[in-house]
Parts: structure tokens; sequence; C-alpha cells
């Protein structure tokens, strides 16, 4: 039991204590007592001069000084008490749930009550959260130091229960239209139902009509989709002349007026990739003491967590383990880390995730930039693998495509953008008003950038790219596919529910932008199949027997789909390549139907899948690449 | 308050200026066109196109559109078929030309060198825009304007592509370069050579090291377009060349079978005529001299602009053009795309003289013995009449619509009539299926017949000489209800079989005897004339 609770003369006032620390500088006495070298201490100051912060925090982050060496110094220091929370743990009956996120962002925890005294742990023990804490609790406070290791497990023990709610249910309780939870509505099933029937009915009543508008109906869908992503790609290439941010303006950057910045990683049975996670987060050009990483790990994924802890991190880097629940997701993950984060933003990172250094520099200068109602920033995703077989090859002119060309395109149009599943970064405070990612959609952030462009916020994108590990096995690859194709086909049926709601809020361009991107990622890949059979039995056979359903015009879209639109297809990919600085993968894009026939399997997996288990995450195994991405070469060989 | 107004005015018409520049050049050209027909100027060729476009569009059948020429300069006409434009069969074709070269303009104006006075832009922009050469671009009822337009953006979209990284030039020269073929096939040529000459130029381009790949994606879209078109031969005519094959194409030089000869042979013949050929291509392609100065690397520009000349030279040299006249739209494009990348601080004296020798270089083209469009087109212009034919062709065409009988005809003969007709829905043409199971079975059953007698000069040509065959064969069996001009409308006379062929023998002999009653006027019109149906005017050298 803490002697100190029981003990006034222990007592100070922080003004005096802070005059006492000015007295003893910390840096002093790290440096007396040998916990940090002459070297070490410079190059803290100098980083403290150029990036602000606190020196503790610097030298944690560095992994110079463990936080059990700086927290019972940084009390003794100030003359107040250090307590270990993992061995005097707070009193679960001052814990108050509501006021969990203030917990988080002060630093504090109520800790003890004594002698009518209320004793609160904190390890940002300075005279702001003084003052803070005094105001809100009154004078009859006292504090006491913990690290902030302590602190976060201590709220995490305290709160679970609600937090892990929250990171379930907290979307579908305030705004269940907006959940995934129920795959469709039942005006929904109604309205499949009456378009089921009439076209029963039609075909019984009318075969050759009702089978002409099908073919018709499918024939102006894919041309319109090929018509959008002609006019993105012209679109897009006019965005992409303009440099979001500069490298002039990275370096003119004051860096002690970057904000703290959350970086949530989640990761499920991947210890193959910690190392190089670890590597590539170190290579982050952005104030240590100013990075807030959370690794998310799943409570019951032992082996991962063991990789975790061997990687020797930096104090900065906390492990948030994620109590075992239903569903398993990463969004649910994610929401449940969101709780803990302390930065101004937040984005995410997959554990292997390479980003290019200055990407959270670039973001911020991107917020800046942007208007006040701009949600999130998307910087560009590639891969580092994509001489490894074919798959690469062709997964990485698709991305070069999507993120390069695509995603500015749209945002150039008001379309809503889908995010994609990492490297998006977020004011934290816009996120958890919209009550963050939906952990039911297995493609919350295709569902999220869409939540956003619906409550009027805006989605960018930003001139930075980050490098990831492109599937290399074809199995591997579906799974995947998959995934994101149930998601969008989720995302789909999720803001389909009030379509003329949906169209006021996003507009006309936003609307039919949704549904010819969005509505064409699943319903292309789903259609071709049965398109390519019909065509390939009349090429074969020479049949007759399709030709009712060619009147001219529909004969000429299906034309124009069949031959532009593939062909146009393969062209935009092979441009793709050549603007990475790939052209020798630009003829690869010869082989681009093949690739989709692979699509149109996933497509198909992904409807059986969403019928049958729709919130099941396929998970996509990482570590599989050959290929050893040289970080330090990083944003030099590739672009 | 004066002072104020003035202000406002002054602000509106800053507002105003670009939205003038572009209605004004539209609103001249047009009045310059509708003042030419008025001036009795057509071009049956120009004239055919907006036929068929009409008819495919009636029908919704595109595939009727384009197989032996570009079918790009059919489809612009497609949203004007809304009207039938009798008595203006070049209108269409006049407004979009006039759009495009007001566009162009307009935009180049945007982009002169800001250093210049108003009044020097004015009149570097205004000679252009006035030059003879663009003057015939607009109102000529041809393709040049859209020639014109296309070369531009494949000339722009190639500097700009050299200049710096930027595949947003590339997408664009890839496009341009691709629809060129199917926009003309005068621009099939330069856009070839330029996509061959990107092999050696390409290393002199900022994708250095990704020559090959830059050629790749340059040509793709040719190649998808080449191989879509090839596709689409071999479903509908079952041969995937048949727009390269075919005697009539002009994929493979629609003057090669043409009386006229490449204008320059005609000067010291084949070897002295083709050195000629390269030097006034050389000559056209002089203002892409700037663009070297303008560009970096030179040598890449260089290259360009030999491709350009090299384009010129052997399209002249293997048919594809007749008269200088119809390159005018390469130096047009080429001047308009080196005065927009000129320099803040380039001389407007130079870009004056570089307009004046434009308006030199297209009054000398028109100098040169000209083909017949030119010809008529000067003839307009210069003392204009408007010719009996055009009338007579009018006057079939009201009869023909009021007659409220079907007519069976052969378009590519029939179209100075069918042009001025207002309804195409009682006509049967030869695409149609009735039509070509008559021509397969020599089985007619046709109301009426238009026909037009031989040597008529029109320049047009049968689209499918085996009518002419069958309506030979029927003789004695029709007779003419109708004749006016070079015209005749026949309906079926009560024959033993009437409206059926003859058998193989006495085809012959009802084809001679047809020939003889349609070459005796009727004696009761003066007017009347013979319609011989002897060769259907298939020695007539095509007008462009």
């Amino acid at each position: 039991m803490a002697e100190f609770l029981e003990d006034d003369s222990s007592r100070l006032r922080l003004g005096e204590r802070s005059r006492a620390a000015l007295a003893a500088p910390l840096g002093r006495q790290l440096l007396e007592r040998g916990l940090l070298t002459e070297e070490q201490l410079e190059a803290a100051l100098a980083e403290q001069r150029s990036g602000g912060g606190r020196l503790g925090e610097i030298v944690l982050a560095h992994g110079w000084v463990r936080p059990l060496d700086l927290y019972p110094l940084l009390a003794e220091q100030l003359g107040l008490p250090f307590v270990n929370l993992l061995v005097e743990p707070p009193d679960p009956e001052l814990f108050d749930a509501t006021r969990r996120q203030e917990y988080v962002e002060w630093q504090y925890l109520p800790w003890r009550f004594r002698r009518g005294r209320l004793w609160l742990a904190t390890s940002d023990p300075c005279e702001e959260t003084f003052a803070r804490l005094t105001a809100d609790y009154g004078e009859g406070i006292e504090l006491v130091v913990t690290s902030r290791f302590d602190l976060l497990w201590s709220l995490d023990r305290l709160a679970r229960a609600p937090l892990l709610a929250d990171s379930i249910l907290a979307l579908w309780e305030r705004s269940p239209e907006s959940s995934a939870r129920a795959v469709v509505t039942r005006r929904q099933v109604a309205a499949l139902y009456a378009a089921v029937t009439l076209t029963l009915l039609g075909l019984a009543l009318w075969p050759r009509a009702t089978l002409v508008a099908l073919n018709g109906a499918a024939a102006v869908f894919l041309t319109a989709s090929f018509a959008l992503r002609w006019l993105m790609l012209w679109k897009g290439s006019a965005a992409r002349l303009q440099q979001k941010v500069t490298a002039e303006e990275v370096a003119a950057l004051d860096e002690c007026s970057l904000p703290v910045y959350t970086l949530l990683v989640p990761l499920y049975r991947e210890p193959r990739v910690v190392p190089a996670l670890a590597a590539a987060l170190r290579r982050l050009d952005y104030p240590r003491q100013k990075l807030d990483i959370k690794l998310i790990l799943e409570e019951d994924d032992e082996e991962t967590i063991a990789a975790a802890k061997a990687a020797g991190l930096e104090a900065n880097v906390e492990l948030i383990r994620v109590p075992a629940s239903l569903p398993r997701t990463k969004p649910k993950a994610c929401n449940y880390a969101l709780n803990f984060a302390r930065g101004e933003l937040v984005t995410i990172y997959d554990a292997e995730d390479l980003p290019e250094p200055d990407q959270l520099k670039k973001a911020v200068i991107a917020f800046r930039k942007a208007p006040a109602s701009t949600a999130c920033i998307q910087a560009r995703l590639n891969y580092f693998n994509f001489g490894e077989n074919w798959l690469t090859r062709l997964f990485t002119l698709e991305y070069s495509l999507w993120f390069d060309w695509y995603l500015p395109g749209l945002e150039a149009l008001g379309i809503p953008i889908p995010l994609g599943g990492t490297s998006n970064h977020f004011p934290t405070r816009l996120l958890r008003e919209v009550r963050a990612w939906d952990p039911f959609n297995v493609t919350e952030d295709a569902d999220l950038g869409v939540r956003f462009s619906q409550r009027g916020l805006r989605v960018g994108v930003l001139n930075s790219t980050t490098f990831e590990e492109a599937n290399t096995r074809v199995w591997n690859w579906i799974r995947q596919r998959s995934r994101w194709i149930k998601g969008y086909m989720q995302t789909y049926l999720v803001h389909m529910r009030h379509p003329i709601a949906f169209y006021r809020r996003i507009g006309p361009a936003g609307f039919w932008g949704f549904q010819f991107f969005i509505g064409g990622s699943f319903l292309s890949p789903l259609l071709v199949p049965i398109l390519a059979a019909i065509y390939a039995i009349w090429l074969i056979s020479g049949t007759h027997l399709f030709d009712p359903l060619f009147p001219p015009l529909v004969l000429y879209l299906s034309l124009v789909s069949l031959l532009l639109g593939n062909g146009y297809l393969m062209h935009f990919h092979m441009l793709a390549g050549l603007d990475r600085a790939r052209g020798s993968l630009a003829l690869w894009a010869l082989t681009l139907p093949a690739y989709y026939a692979l699509m149109s399997a996933a497509a198909w997996k992904a409807l059986f899948d969403l019928i049958r288990r729709p919130h099941h995450w396929e998970k996509t195994e990482h570590g599989l690449s050959s290929f050893q991405c040289d970080v330090a070469r990083l944003g030099k060989s590739l672009r | 308050m004066w002072r104020d107004w003035g202000n406002r005015f002054a602000e509106l018409g800053r507002r105003a200026w670009p939205a003038l520049m572009l209605a004004a050049p539209v609103a001249f050209y047009v009045a310059a066109g509708l003042w030419l027909a008025m001036r009795g100027f057509t071009d049956p060729e120009a004239e055919y196109r907006w036929l068929r476009t009409r008819v495919a569009a009636a029908e919704w059948r595109l595939e009727y559109l384009g197989w032996l020429y570009p079918h790009g300069s059919y489809l612009v006409l497609l949203p004007f078929t809304v009207a039938s434009f009798a008595r203006w069969p070049l209108g269409p074709a006049t407004l979009v030309s006039a759009a495009i070269l007001a566009a162009v303009f307009a935009w180049l104006y945007r982009r002169l060198p800001e250093d210049w006075r108003r009044w020097e832009r004015l009149a570097v922009w205004g000679g252009l825009a006035l030059s003879p050469g663009s003057l015939w671009m607009a109102t000529s009822g041809g393709r040049d304007g859209l020639l014109f337009a296309v070369l531009v953006v494949v000339f722009l979209s190639a500097c700009k592509m050299f200049e710096a990284r930027n595949l947003r030039a590339v997408f664009a020269f890839s496009i341009a370069a691709a629809l060129s073929w199917f926009v003309d096939e005068r621009a099939l040529w330069v856009a070839g050579f330029l996509l061959i000459s990107l092999i050696a130029a390409a290393r002199w381009s900022p994708y250095r090291g990704e020559a090959w790949a830059l050629v790749g994606v340059a040509m793709m879209p040719t190649v998808i377009h080449l191989a879509a078109w090839a596709y689409l031969n071999w479903l509908y005519a079952g041969d995937p060349w048949y727009f390269f094959r075919h005697p009539l194409s002009a994929f493979r030089g629609a003057l090669a079978g043409s009386p006229l000869q490449s204008w320059a042979v005609q000067y010291g013949g084949p070897g002295a005529g083709n050195a000629l050929l390269v030097l006034v291509a050389l000559l056209l392609v002089a203002p892409a001299a700037l663009l070297i100065f303008r560009l970096r690397p030179r040598p890449a520009a260089l290259t360009l602009a030999l491709a350009a000349a090299t384009a010129a030279t052997a399209a002249n040299a293997t048919f594809f053009v007749s008269h200088p006249l119809e390159w005018i739209g390469l130096p047009a494009a080429l001047a308009v795309v080196a005065l927009s990348q000129a320099r803040p601080n380039a001389s407007p004296r130079a870009a004056g003289a570089l307009v004046m020798l434009g308006w030199a270089g297209a009054l000398a083209m028109m100098s040169f013995h000209p083909s017949p469009g030119p010809a008529r087109w000067q003839a307009a212009l210069r003392w204009g009449h408007r010719p009996a034919e055009l009338e007579v062709a009018a006057e079939v065409a009201r009869w023909l619509e009021s007659s409220g009988r079907p007519t069976w005809t052969d378009e590519g003969e029939s179209g100075p009539v069918l042009a001025r007709m207002r309804r195409l829905d009682r006509l049967v043409l030869t695409h149609e299926p009735e039509f070509q199971f008559a021509l397969l079975t020599r089985r007619l059953q046709a109301p009426q017949l238009l026909v037009r007698r031989a040597g008529a000069g029109s320049g047009a040509r049968a689209a499918d000489p085996r009518f002419e065959e069958l309506v030979h064969s029927l003789g004695d069996c029709l007779q003419v209800v109708f004749a006016r001009g070079e015209w005749a409308v026949l309906r079926p006379a009560g024959c033993p079989e009437s409206g059926s062929a003859l058998g193989q023998g006495e085809g012959d002999v009802g084809a001679a005897r047809g020939r003889a009653a349609f070459a005796a006027p009727r004696a009761d019109d003066d007017k009347l004339a013979a319609a011989h149906l002897v060769d259907g005017g298939r020695g007539v050298a095509r007008s462009r």
C-alpha cells in the first residue's frame, strides 16, 4: 500500500515542484544517473528544438531510456509519488466509463480516494494537466505519476466491456441504416422480390422483349462504366498534374507545429512481418515524440504478440490487445484501438506497409491546405514486389491505375471515393463523430468514404505512396478480392437503402458515379462470364440463337464494351504502369483478360459469401513474398 | 456614375470576350457556307456522306456508315439527322467544321503570347481565321475541319509529350492518333508516320529508359481501333480486311482507281513529280520549324516534323489526295500548334509572316489544276450561279415525295436527289434486305425505281453495281413515268411476268430494249433526258 496516501507532509503544490524541476533539469538528471549518454542528450535536445515536445517523450520514443526508469525519475524530480498501476491498480469504483475519452486525451485516471482527497494518476504531470484537472475536479485532488503504458493497461482493464461494445455497436446503435449488420433491409428484400417476380413474369409473357431488356440493361451498364472510367482517367490525369504537396512545402514545414499523429496498425497472425514493420515505422520522417503508434493485436494471437514484444519497439509504440469477440474484423479492431488514440490526426497502416517517409508531413500540409470539411486524405498505394510473378505484375498495374488515376479522377468529379484499406489519414475528431468504421462491413474503408460524402465531408487524395506486398498466390488473391468485392456489395446495399435521400445528399454526379464505380466494381465481373459465355458459344458454333437478343442499339453498345471497353482497359493499365516508371510492366497489360477472369471468379465467390457468411473476414495472408523490400532504398528506386 | 457604367461595360466585355471569340467565327463561317450554297456550291461526296448518315440514323443502323471510308466524319453528323437539311445538304458538315475551327481558333487566341498587344494578337488571329485555307475547311462541307482538329491535338500532345513527363499528353496523343485513323484517311498517314517515328524519337523523350513502353502505350489505341474495325468488317462483311481490300476503299487510297492523278505527277512525270512532292511537303510543314526551336530536345521535334512531311508525301504519292488543297489541314494545324507554343517574347512580325505564308500557300494550292470540289467552290466564290442540275434534283425529290410510293434506288447514284428529300422512310436502298434479296434472286418487286442516266458526271458512284444490271435485265418491263434532266423514275409496265426479271438469254435482249427505251426522250417533254444505263457513270472520277 502506498504510504504517501496517509502522509500529508509529502504533498507539494505543483508550482513549487516546477521550480524545483527547473533547478535540476530532467536531461541532466538522466545523464547523472547514467541513463542517457551525452550524445543522446544533445541529439534529444536538438530534436526538441526542431520538433518541440518534451524531452522525456523524445528519449522514450528513441528507446534510449526505459519507461520504468524515466517515470520514477520524473516523479522524483517533481516531488510526486510514482505508482506502478500493474502492482497498485486504480480503484474501479472511481472509474467513470463516460469519461474514458477524456482519460485518454488528458492522460490520467482516478486512482484512489483517501482522507477526502482524490488521487489522480497521470503520465503527463505538467502544470496544464494539473490546472485542467483542478478545474474539473476541484481543489481537492492530488497527483501521482505513472507510466503511459500503465495508464493504457489500466484503462483497457477497467473499460474493456464498454469499449468493446462501442467498437462493435456504436454505429449500429446510432444509425442502424448506415450499418451493414443487416445485409439487406425489409424494403430491399421487398424490392428484390418484386424485381425478380417482374422479371420472371416478363420471361413468361414476353420472353424475347424481357431478354432484350435485360441484355440491353447489361450493355448500357457496362458501356456507362467504361465511359466513366475513361472520364475518370482523363480528369485524374489533369488532377495529377497539380502536385498537392510539393517537396519544397515539406522542407519548409515547422516541425514544432506538427500535431500528435496516431498510427493504427492492425495485425493478425502476422509475426513474420513485425520486423519489417518496425523498420518501416522507424523510417517515418516525423518527430518521434509526436507519433502515437498503436499495434492492434487480437488478444488470443499469442504468436504475433510475442513477436511484437520481441521486436524491441520504442515507447511510442503501444500494443492494444483487442478482446476476442465477433465479428472478428479489422474495422472492429481499429474502432477498439481508436479509443486509445491521442493524436489530432490518425491514420491506418497495414502490417506489411512501407509508407514513403514524408507521408505524414505531407498529410498534415494537405489537411492545412484543404477545406475544413476534409475528413480524409487518402495516400496512394502500390506494391514493392511488382516483378515477382504474373499476378503481382497485374495487381501492381491495377493498383497503379486505381490509386494514381482513378481516385484523383473521382475527387475531381465529386464522386464518393471508396477509401483504400490503408494509408487513409483522418482528423481524429471527425472520425469519431461518424462513429469510425463499420465493423460489419468487410470493406469498411470504402463504406467510410461514402459515409463521409453523405455527410457533406470531403475526401482528398495525397501524392504520397505506401508500398505494400502484392499477393503472390492465386487462391490467396481470390480470397482477398472476394472480400473486397463482398464489401463493395455490402457498401452498395447499405447506401442504397434510401436511394432518393442518397441522391439528394451527394448530388447527381456522386449518385451516378457511385452506381457505375462502386456498383460496377462487382456487377461487371459478375456479368462478364455470362456475356463471355454467350459470345464464345456464338463464335464457336455460329448459332443464330442469340441474334434476337441483340437489336442494333444493344449490339452497338455490346460491341463498344467488348472491343473498346476491354481494349482501352488494357491501355489504361499500360499508361498506369508507364506512369509509375515501370515500363517493363506495360506489355503485361495485354494479359488483362486472364486477370479479369480471376476477378470474375472472386466476384461470384463474393456473392455466395454475401449470402452464406456476410460478415466473415477472409484474411489475406501476408509475408509470402520472396521479395524483401530494402526500406533504405524506398522512395529512390520505387516511384 | 458614367465611369461606373463604363467599368461595368468593360467588365462585361472582358467576360464576354471568350464567348465572342467563339461565336463570331462560327457565325461568320456558317454565313459564308450558306452564301456559297445559295450561289450554287455543293459537293456530291459530302452530300452522299450526309445521306448515308441520315439513312443510318433513320434505322438506327450504324453499321451502314463508312465501311470504305473513315466513319468518324459520318458520326459527327449524327446529331444533325433530326432535321433533313433538304435545302442545304452541306449544312450539317458546314456547321460541324465551323464549330471545330472556331473552337480551335478561340483556344488559340487565349494562348497567343501575352506580351503582344491586343491588335497584334487580333491581327494574327484574324489573319489565320480568315485565311483562304480556313474558309475552305469551314465551308466546303468536307472533312478538312475534322482533320485539322485531330492534327492539332496530335501535334500538340506530341509536343507536350516530349517537353516533360506528362502521361496526360501521352494519353491524348495515343487517343488522337488512333481516332485520326477513323476520322480521315489523310490523318491516317500522318498519325501512322508519327507513331512509327516515335520509335526513333522516344529515346529523346522523358521516357528514355522506357522507350519501348512509350511506343507500346502510344500505339495501343490504334491497334485496338484497327483490331475492332477488322472484327466489325469480319462480322458484317465476312472479311476482316474488307475496308482495305475493296477497290473503292479510301483506306487504300481512294483515288487510286480514278482518272485523276496525284497532282504533282502532272509536272514532269512520276520521278520529277515525286521529287516535287517531297519539296512541297517539306514546305508545307515549314511551320514545324518553329516547333524545333520551341521544343527540347530538338532531334525529337525534327523527327516529328519530318514524319509529318513524309506522311504528306507518301499520301500524295499513293493517291490519298488528288489536290494539294486537301492537305491544307496539315500546315494549318502545325501553324496553330506553333503559335500556341510560341514563347512570350516571340515576334508578332514572325507570326504575321507565318500567317501570310499560309495565305500565299492556300492561294497557290487553289491555283493548281483543280479537282471538281475546289473548282466548284472557287466558282461559287467568284461568280456564283446555281447549277441547273441542283434545281432538277430538287424537283425530282419533290416529285418522288408527292408520288406516295416506295422508291427503290441505288443511293450511290441518286445521292443528289435523295439528299434533297425531306423523308427517307419510303425509300428502299441497296443495303436493305428486300433489295439484297431482289439482287440475289433477280426478281424485283418494286413499285417504282429511280435511276440516273449514264455519263452525268455527278462524281457519285453505284453503291451496288448489280442494281444497274438488274434494271438492264428488266428491259421493256419498265416504263418511264417521270424524267427530269439526268433522272428517270420507272415503274413496272405489264410484262408477262410483271415485276420479274427475264431469263438469262432474254435478259440480254431485254436489256437492249431497255436501253433503247430509256435513250429515247419523251416527245412531250423537252427536258426529258435519255436515261442511259450503259456504264452508270463508273468511269467518272470521284470528286472531292
